[in-house]
Formats: C-alpha cells, structure tokens, sequence
C-alpha cells in the first residue's frame, strides 16, 4: 500500500476518541443499529447519516447543540455503530499567507480599515484566521465583499480571490 | 406489476408524487383499520380517487391526513372514472395545509420569540403569516406585500414537489443589501429581513434553536 | 455554454444540474451530472418567473433565490433576460456558487454567444402571471395582491 492510501487507510482506521463537528462518519456495514437499544434522537441521528453530512450539520438539521450532538456521537461510536469517512485535520484550514493576501486586496479597495472590517467579519462568523476552516472561505468572501459598496469593485475583489478559493476547495 | 408497502416507510404524498411525476397509469389502494381507498393517476396528474365517503379532493385529503396504514401499487390500471381536474400539486399542498392547520394547535408564536430574532444583530424586521398571506405576528417592512410573500411561499413548496418533497428547510432571497429569510414553521411562516452582514450558516441554526425551543 | 462559464461548477463534487432558460421559459443550455433527471428543468422555470415577477412590485430588486429543502439545495439568480439554475447537495457551499457566479456573470451576459442564442429564440413574450399559467390557489393569492 502506497503512502498516500496507507494514509487515507489510517484515517478510517483509526479509533475516534473526540468528536468534533467537522467529522463526516457514515454507519458501518456490519453492524445494524436495529442490535441497539437507541433513544429516538438517536435514531434520528442515524437517519442522518449519509456519509455526506458532517456532525455539525447533522446538529442544524435536527436543531441540536455541540454539546448534545458529541453526546449521541460518542454513544453511537461507543456502540460500534459507526465509521469515519473524513476527519478535520490541518489540510483543512487555509494558511496564513491566504489571509495575507486576502488582506492585501481589502486594503487596496477600502483602505486602512481593511483589517478593522476582516476582523469585524471574522467575529460575526466567530472563526479564528490561525484555525479558519476551508469550508468557510466562500462564506468570509461572500461577506468581506457586501463590505465593499461599489459593485465594480465588489466584482473585482472576487475575480482577484477567486483561484485561491477555488484552490482550496478543488 | 404491483408494488406493496406501509405508509410509515413512504409516505402517501411521495408516493402520489412519484406516480405523478413520472407520468405513470397506476392504481393506489391504501388501506388503514378496515378503511380502504383508491387512487387513480394518469398524464402526470391524479384522476379520480374515492374513500367512502368521499370522492375527488376530499378523497385525496382524507387519505393524506391517515397517521399509519399499507399501500399497495398496480401498474397499468385505469380510472372507473375522472373525478378531478385540478393540478395534483396544488391538491397535494392545500390538503397538506388544511391537515397541519386541523391538527396543530395553532401554536403562536410567543412576542418573545419575534423579539429574540429580532435582537439577532442584523436583523431588521420579523413578520408571521399564515397561509392566506395576513400578517399574524412580528412586522414587515411597507414595501413588502404580505401576499405576495405568502405566494412566494407556496411557488417555493410547488417548486419542491418536483423533486419529492414539499418540506423546506429555509429559502431566502438576497438583493445587494439584505436578505429575505422565509422559514416554514408549522402552518404559518416566519419572514426576516437581515441585512448583509450574517453569517447565514450560524444564522439558520440560531433560529433552528429557537424554533425548536417552542414546538 | 454552462461548460464554457461555469467549468468549475460543473466539476464541484455535489452539484447535480445547471441550467439557463430565458423568460419565455426556453431552454438556453443544461448540463446535469449523470443519474440527475433533467425533466425537472423543463417544469421549473415558470415558477421562477411568477416569484421574480411578483416581487418585482417591491422594488427590492431581488435577483437571488436560495431554497434550501431535505435533500438539497436549489440556487437560481436572475438576470434581465434569463435565470441560472444549479441544483445542488446540501454539502455544496451555497456561498461558492453564488461567487462562481458572480466572477463570470458579467462576461456570461455579455457574450456574443449568449446575445446570438436569444436572438434566435422566438420572443413570444408570454405573461405567466396571467389566469392561464396560475391554479386556482395561486389566482387567489394574485387577487389579493392585486387589491393591496
């Protein structure tokens, strides 16, 4: 097994010990839930579970907090019930120099408040730019831009992005 | 061919949808405690549907609103008869609305409720229609013709029957200053106007949250 | 056309369909994902037009819809002359279509490509918000709206 499969391979191999809300888990193949005894949310948890979905949004859908939804994850790993398909790791946050440049072109549109309104965002979106997950750039984008009035320049900030966005996400 | 199953694993309305949607000529018999009822579908719409005692639409709404039941599909089976013009899709939804709007205890929406969605920084206004369009809670801005949002509402719900569904999680719409949230909650639906700056992720869940805190 | 303008979309893991139609409810361009029914299209564009054109009274000038249902979520943008449709998986961010979107719509609305398409189409400039394309709850809704 190459390395980068023997990778992939650990990763789904791995026992879970913490769940976090950006694990994708899926049910495994050879273990019913129907050989569990499950309280109804729990069951509505499974019902969830598509190998798509990831903890956090399987919590919006059925209206739960980090805190209850860790707690049906945890009690549905501990019944062997199910198996990682994704983990959050570092490849999954966009790096410094992203945000740098992010910076640079904010700077260029709005001036010295450039940094005052990403900050302003970042707080809205309640996310740290040293552990900004990748799966929340377009969104920072989408409102770092309705901070721009002119709508040239709106076009023109996302245009100058747009690559490094994409990159992350292709 | 004939295709059985319980109405707990698909749903009636899924199964008219299907049916309806891919244009089939069939015949449901839904049967739930000693009741038995017929529906017959044919060009893409239902045709006819009985079960005593009622025929038509009203058929097709008593047979909706049954909690628990079996269905038993016939492929290739015509009509006795015609019995119904309308749209299925529309048939489907007024009777889904009239059945919520029997069932439910018109829950209201608490003041409170309106003014902790309200407080949510970036919100502008907070409004609860019901079905007709009135609205029953909260306000609107002037400019925004409650009807014409309690249409939006139901082209929305029609748009979903095309992909086996009616049941939204939340639509919005976005000019380049503000959203319009419309969010479905029991038989009415809640209209917020924010501006740019939420998040609309954290947003959506936030009011998830309070939504569930009442129901 | 969609393979031309929104190439990334189109290879964006969970986007299952993309569509132009014009206001006269003619298709433009579609592309789809294999296993996604394309008939959807051709029954969805009237919808549109209805919601777009009842909100225009408004003057909010809204020119996005997001629908976001159980098993997915629908992305529609006006635009003078035609609506884009992409249907999508609920793990698709709806945020990175609207700037697909957004970084090409100029360009796409420009292009004589585009411009040469619509020409060609025959302008029967149909009104869908008349008694004939609205059932019967739908011409209730419209009279209400009308006398408000």
């Amino acid at each position: 097994m190459d390395n980068a499969s023997w990778s992939i391979h650990r990763n789904i191999m791995t026992p879970v010990t913490e769940i976090n809300e950006e694990m994708v888990f899926s049910l495994k193949k050879d273990r019913s839930p129907q050989e569990v005894k499950l309280l109804q949310l729990e069951w509505a948890v499974i019902t969830q579970l598509d190998g798509e979905k990831s903890v956090g949004q399987i919590a919006e859908n059925l209206a739960l907090n980090g805190k209850e939804i860790r707690e049906i994850f945890k009690k549905l790993n501990q019944e062997n019930l199910l198996e990682i398909v994704e983990r959050s790791d570092e490849d999954q946050t966009i790096s410094p120099e992203f945000f740098e440049k992010l910076n640079h072109e904010m700077t260029y549109l709005l001036g010295p408040v450039a940094g005052i309104v990403m900050n302003d965002v970042l707080d809205v979106m309640r996310k740290d730019k040293n552990n900004f997950e990748k799966k929340y750039l377009a969104s920072l984008v989408d409102m770092l831009t309705s901070q721009i009035d002119d709508p040239i320049k709106q076009i023109e900030f996302q245009k100058s992005i747009y690559k490094s966005v994409k990159s992350y996400l292709f | 061919m004939v295709l059985v199953g319980n109405l707990k694993d698909l749903r009636l309305a899924n199964i008219i949808q299907i049916n309806c949607i891919e244009r089939n000529v069939a015949k449901v018999t839904v049967s739930s405690h000693n009741r038995q009822g017929y529906l017959y579908f044919a060009d893409g719409q239902i045709v006819h549907a009985e079960i005593s005692p009622y025929i038509g639409e009203k058929a097709v709404r008593e047979m909706l609103s049954l909690a628990d039941g079996k269905f038993k599909v016939e492929a290739g089976v015509q009509a006795p008869t015609l019995t119904i013009k309308r749209p299925w899709n529309s048939i489907v939804l007024d009777s889904l609305r009239e059945i919520d709007e029997k069932n439910l205890q018109s829950t209201s929406i608490p003041k409170q409720v309106i003014a902790l969605l309200s407080e949510y920084k970036g919100v502008k206004n907070v409004g609860v229609l019901d079905f007709s369009g009135k609205l029953i809670e909260g306000k609107l801005s002037e400019e925004l013709n409650t009807h014409s949002l309690s249409f939006v509402w139901y082209k929305i719900k029609k748009i979903l029957t095309l992909f086996y569904t009616e049941n939204f999680r939340y639509a919005y719409l976005r000019n380049h200053w503000s959203h319009l949230f419309i969010i479905e909650f029991q038989a009415s639906v809640i209209i917020i106007e924010t501006d740019l700056s939420i998040f609309v992720n954290d947003f959506v869940r936030y009011v998830s949250r309070i939504l569930k805190g009442i129901s | 056309m969609i393979k031309e303008f929104f190439k990334d979309l189109t290879q964006l893991d969970g986007v299952e369909g993309i569509a132009l139609i014009s206001k006269d409810n003619r298709m433009i361009d579609s592309w789809e994902a294999p296993n996604f029914d394309s008939k959807i299209f051709n029954e969805i564009g009237i919808n549109y037009y209805q919601i777009f054109g009842v909100l225009e009274k408004s003057e909010r000038d809204y020119h996005e819809l997001v629908i976001q249902h159980e098993k997915g979520q629908i992305y529609t943008r006006q635009f003078q002359e035609l609506f884009l449709l992409v249907i999508a998986r609920m793990k698709v961010d709806t945020a990175f279509i609207r700037l697909s979107v957004n970084v090409v719509a100029l360009d796409l609305i420009h292009s004589k490509k585009l411009q040469k398409i619509l020409k060609k189409m025959p302008r029967e400039g149909r009104n869908y918000l008349t008694r004939n394309y609205l059932d019967e709850t739908e011409q209730a809704y419209f009279k209400k709206i009308k006398l408000t």
